[in-house]
């Protein structure tokens, strides 16, 4: 079918009332549970399944869905600028530099620019999807297991970058992740690790438990601890917009960010997360003022934010061409479509055509929503920072408390919270930076799982990660990047030694 | 700010052993063609004595070359001298985290609601010494906003407090 | 004022705790029923799940609602429900997999799946398939028992979980042909076959629900069904048996469980609806799309049925000598 013929009558399905409707309604709670700790996208799918069957029309239903998904990365990034909460791993890299610039009252330029790369990565990776699915899906099937191994090893490895100073403590925290992540059950050989005889920990840490320790509960004890009654509260509350500079200096990073997002999003597992990382870490090495990064950087929230919205626009494509789910929240639209007759996969596009346009229609038009449901909201949030520590603090502190108890309905996850709070607040004490591993976290059981994988093809050689042309880009890339880094720094102090 | 680091690492060096060690012994490390459980960990452990060492080892580099490091060790909390970082510890810090654990305990006793009511009332009254009036104030209308916000959402999932059925 | 907000905080405290004081015990089910799958959302058995789920509300005045709970290859979320209130609000789908019916026989178990799960009703039975890519060499069993016997390479083969009916199947294919399988576990069905899909691994073993659409669109070819007869789902793959190969398993039954000490009346209520939703002509429809047979048994033949599987299983362990460390 001709892709323009397709478009214009998916666009007419996207724009009938009832659809309309369900995509706002997706982009409004999409957005609510993106900001609310604990409850994801995934999960909400699967609490309004029942729901879901009762309408009629497929497309409707995906619309729905879709709205959901993607308006849950748009909240996500708003905790995560304004209170230090990432939403979910693909918003821990927004954390960074996103709060910092709250903390100097330039909350609303952040939150803004956030949106609007969002909604430009967006964009542009629907179009991507319309022009290129089919191949980029294929793409995506050619990442086996030494391919992920090598693509999250990578990933690991920026997300020391994200330590700003010290390599050695960045290491330290990645390796720190790691450990976490290997508690609970190890599914390669079914054996439980770490658990030291308590139940609830063989399934493991919960991300959210973790990051939301770690950054929301750990910076509110060390506020606890401060001279300030309300040390949170920036005392000017500044430019409520971005500027023309920051929109300037943010271009580069949100072009960047998007083409980094749509091609690691595609890739089943950790797309996402590794797009935000692999987009700061390239801001970072472009930017005429690395140091900035860590303290504030607009491009560090500009970049890693559209590379996350690109990235879950191109999710889809292995679901709607290939039929495979790349993350749970894909998996549980997968299921929805097939109990509802429609199979995603390569026939989608001939049996269904009104489905696979009509979706990617809406999306357009849900990006626009979004983005105009998100603007005029900036200056709203902004003004939440006003609101005292006092009040605001135990507010977050129930929240997520609330949150972290949802996920499984176990006492256990609160105390687990506090736990990860405190650790969270001996690390600022200490001068480490909590990125890493929460990152490492994530990128964990894909980094271990794969290489073990990898290792059971290869019969017990690590060749295999450099016999496989994808595998070898990758490793090859970084190791040049690193090298290339390590000599820099070296020439530096170098110069800086023999210059007292 | 160097002891407390120093003690750190030296935490860290003699975590990594152990968890090296407790990997090789009950986590299978495997053979190279399938690792085991403990392989990971294993080196996870070994990767992170030699971190802490290394850490160790700058303390004490550091310390010759007094640069901003140590300026900022300096600041760090104690800038009023030490008499208000003891009082800080003591009526914020310690009463907030104790709160946050009473409240998990009584989560499922007493029932989210009143949880949440006696957490706020709590830490409006010693986290922040803020009068009665405001406190109960405050205490009510989070506890009700955030009941509307997550009852709706959350249904079945928050508990109404085992002391009442 | 002040006693103005003491009142409207006293009346507020009594709305709250009174409804939770005052729950009176209505004639089961009086409220939403929670469905553990403990697999990944999109498996085959949660897509099973959700087509219950969706059904359940047709023959039941509370919905079911299905959660899922993946994790130590299905432990992690069954053990969940053993360890819940037996009072029939919180269930089990996917009772008769891998980790029911293999695992106790390999590997030592928080729980006993016969005595501490009562068995509700069977819905359907998820066979294993033997494939491999469209681009690979192997046209059929023989092909690949012959590269093993030429190449003495190992055949390394994609499988759903460690110690699951996948996994089992294919190392008792391996042992019997005498082929050296490699089998690499992955995180669950849909990641096993997306991996050789994508031709990473020589072959692999799936479910039907998650082979079939791969098979339609030319990316996979069905070397062999490890079932005692053909599966009706794929009535021209040829069985192990009917190639030379003396292994037939049941692959991975699907069906709903209890906790042990589950009140009669509950379990035969439940049975009775899953009975009725099995009859429904849509729900028939449904299952046919998504490639899995409706083979509904009552609780006590089911029971009888996943001791005699259970059985099986260990027989077959045995007799090959299958360890899986």
């Amino acid at each position: 079918m001709d892709i323009f013929a397709g478009l214009l009558n998916g666009f007419l399905i996207a724009l009938t009332p009832v659809n309309l409707l369900f995509a706002f309604l997706g982009a409004v709670l999409g957005t609510a549970i993106g900001v609310l700790p604990g409850l994801g996208p995934a999960a909400t799918i699967a609490l309004l399944l029942p729901a879901i069957y009762v309408i009629d029309s497929p497309v409707t239903a995906i619309i729905l869905m879709a709205g959901i998904f993607y308006g849950s990365m748009y909240g996500g990034s708003t905790t995560s600028i304004l209170l230090n909460l990432p939403g979910e791993a693909a918003s821990v890299v927004t954390c960074i530099d996103g709060y910092k610039m709250a903390q100097k009252g330039r909350a609303g330029a952040a939150l803004g620019i956030a949106a609007i790369g969002s909604f430009i990565a967006g964009t542009v990776g629907i179009v991507g999807m319309t022009l290129f699915a089919p191949v980029i899906a294929n793409f995506a099937l050619s990442f086996g297991p030494p391919e992920k191994f090598s693509l999250a090893f990578v990933g690991l490895l920026l997300a020391v970058t994200l330590s700003g100073s010290s390599v050695v403590k960045g290491l330290v925290m990645m390796t720190l992740g790691l450990l976490l992540a290997s508690v609970g059950l190890d599914p390669i050989s079914g054996k439980t690790r770490f658990s030291f005889g308590v139940t609830e920990l063989q399934s493991g840490f919960d991300f959210v438990t973790l990051a939301m320790g770690v950054f929301g509960l750990g910076e509110i004890f060390l506020g606890l601890e401060s001279v300030i009654k309300s040390e949170i509260v920036s005392t000017k509350v500044g430019q409520v917009w971005p500027t023309m500079r920051d929109w300037v200096a943010s271009r580069m990073a949100i072009l960047r960010g998007t083409l980094v997002g749509f091609f690691i999003g595609v890739i089943p597992g950790g797309g996402a997360v590794i797009s935000s990382l692999v987009s700061y870490a390239v801001e970072k090495k472009m930017s005429k003022r690395p140091e900035e990064f860590g303290q504030g950087a607009i491009e560090g929230v500009a970049g890693p934010e559209s590379a996350n919205n690109a990235a879950s626009s191109s999710s889809f494509i292995p679901l709607l061409t290939l039929g495979i789910p790349g993350n749970a929240s894909i998996a549980m639209i997968f299921a929805a479509l097939l109990i509802k007759g429609v199979t995603p996969g390569p026939f989608l596009i001939q049996e269904h055509p009104d489905v696979f346009w009509g979706v990617i229609a809406s999306m357009y038009i849900g990006n626009v929503m979004l983005l105009v449901l998100n603007l005029p909201l900036v200056g709203l949030w902004a003004q939440l920072i006003r609101v005292p520590f006092g009040i605001m603090a135990p507010i977050i502190i129930l929240f997520t408390a609330i949150g972290s108890y949802s996920l499984q309905g176990q006492t256990f996850d609160i105390y687990s919270l506090v736990g990860f709070g405190l650790f969270g607040y001996l690390l600022r004490k200490l001068h480490f930076e909590p990125g890493p591993l929460v990152l490492a976290f994530v990128l964990g059981p894909m980094v271990e799982g794969s290489m073990r994988q990898s290792l059971l093809m290869s019969g017990g050689t690590f060749s295999i990660f450099l016999e496989r042309p994808i595998s070898l880009v990758l490793l090859g890339l970084f190791a040049v990047l690193a090298i290339g880094q390590a000599a820099v720094t070296l020439r530096k102090k170098f110069r800086t030694r023999t210059n007292p | 700010m160097d002891r407390a680091e120093r003690i750190a690492s030296v935490t860290l060096v003699a975590f990594g052993v152990f968890v090296a060690y407790y990997s090789d012994k009950y986590l299978k490390l495997g053979i190279l063609i399938s690792p085991g459980a403990g392989f990971f960990p294993y080196w996870i452990g070994v990767v992170l004595a030699v971190l802490g060492a290394v850490w160790l080892l700058n303390t004490f580099l550091a310390r010759k070359a007094p640069g901003p490091a140590e300026a900022e060790c300096g600041s760090e909390g104690a800038d009023m001298g030490g008499e208000p970082l003891r009082k800080r510890v003591l009526f914020r810090f310690l009463p907030g985290v104790l709160l946050v654990v009473l409240y998990g305990w009584l989560f499922e006793k007493a029932g989210y609601f009143i949880s949440t009511v006696l957490f706020m009332v709590g830490w409006q009254k010693v986290v922040e010494r803020e009068s009665w009036l405001k406190t109960l104030l405050i205490a009510v209308l989070c506890a009700g906003g955030m009941y509307a916000l997550f009852s709706y959402l959350l249904k079945g999932v928050l508990p109404t407090g085992t002391w009442f059925s | 004022m002040k006693r103005v907000i003491a009142v409207v905080a006293t009346v507020m405290f009594a709305c709250m705790v009174l409804p939770a004081v005052s729950m009176a015990a209505d004639a089961y089910p009086s409220k939403p029923i929670t469905a553990i799958v403990p697999m990944a959302a999109g498996g085959s058995s949660d897509l099973m799940a959700r087509a219950i789920e969706k059904f359940w509300t047709k023959y039941s005045k509370q919905p079911l609602v299905v959660v899922n709970k993946p994790g130590g290859g299905g432990v992690v979320g069954t053990e969940a429900v053993v360890r819940s209130k037996p009072d029939g609000y919180t269930l089990y789908i996917g009772y008769g997999s891998g980790h029911d019916v293999v695992m106790p026989t390999l590997q030592k178990m928080p729980y006993d799946p016969l005595k501490d799960l009562v068995a509700v009703a069977r819905v359907s039975i998820h066979s294993v398939v033997i494939v491999t890519g469209a681009k690979s060499p192997f046209n059929s069993i023989k092909d690949v028992v012959e590269y093993s016997k030429k190449e003495g390479k190992p055949v390394t083969t994609a499988v759903s979980v460690k110690a699951g009916a996948v996994d089992l199947a294919l190392t008792a294919f391996g042992k019997a042909a005498g082929v050296n399988i490699v089998t690499v576990p992955f995180s669950g069905g849909a990641e096993a076959t997306t991996a050789l899909a994508g031709g990473h691994l020589m072959i692999g073993g799936g479910h039907p629900s998650e082979i079939i659409p791969h098979i339609k669109a030319g990316r996979f070819k069905a070397l062999a069904v490890v079932l005692p007869q053909r599966d009706p789902t794929l009535p021209d793959v040829p069985t192990l048996k009917e190639q030379g190969i003396n292994v037939a398993t049941w692959g991975s039954i699907k069906g709903l469980a209890a906790p042990a000490g589950t009140p009669k009346e509950v379990i035969k209520y439940i049975e009775g609806n899953i009975r009725k939703i099995c009859s429904d002509p849509e729900f028939k429809k449904t299952m046919a799309n998504l490639n899995q047979p409706i083979m509904y048994q009552g609780s006590e033949d089911f029971a009888k049925f996943m001791r005699q599987a259970t059985a099986d299983y260990a027989k077959l362990i045995k007799e090959l000598n299958i360890k899986i460390d």
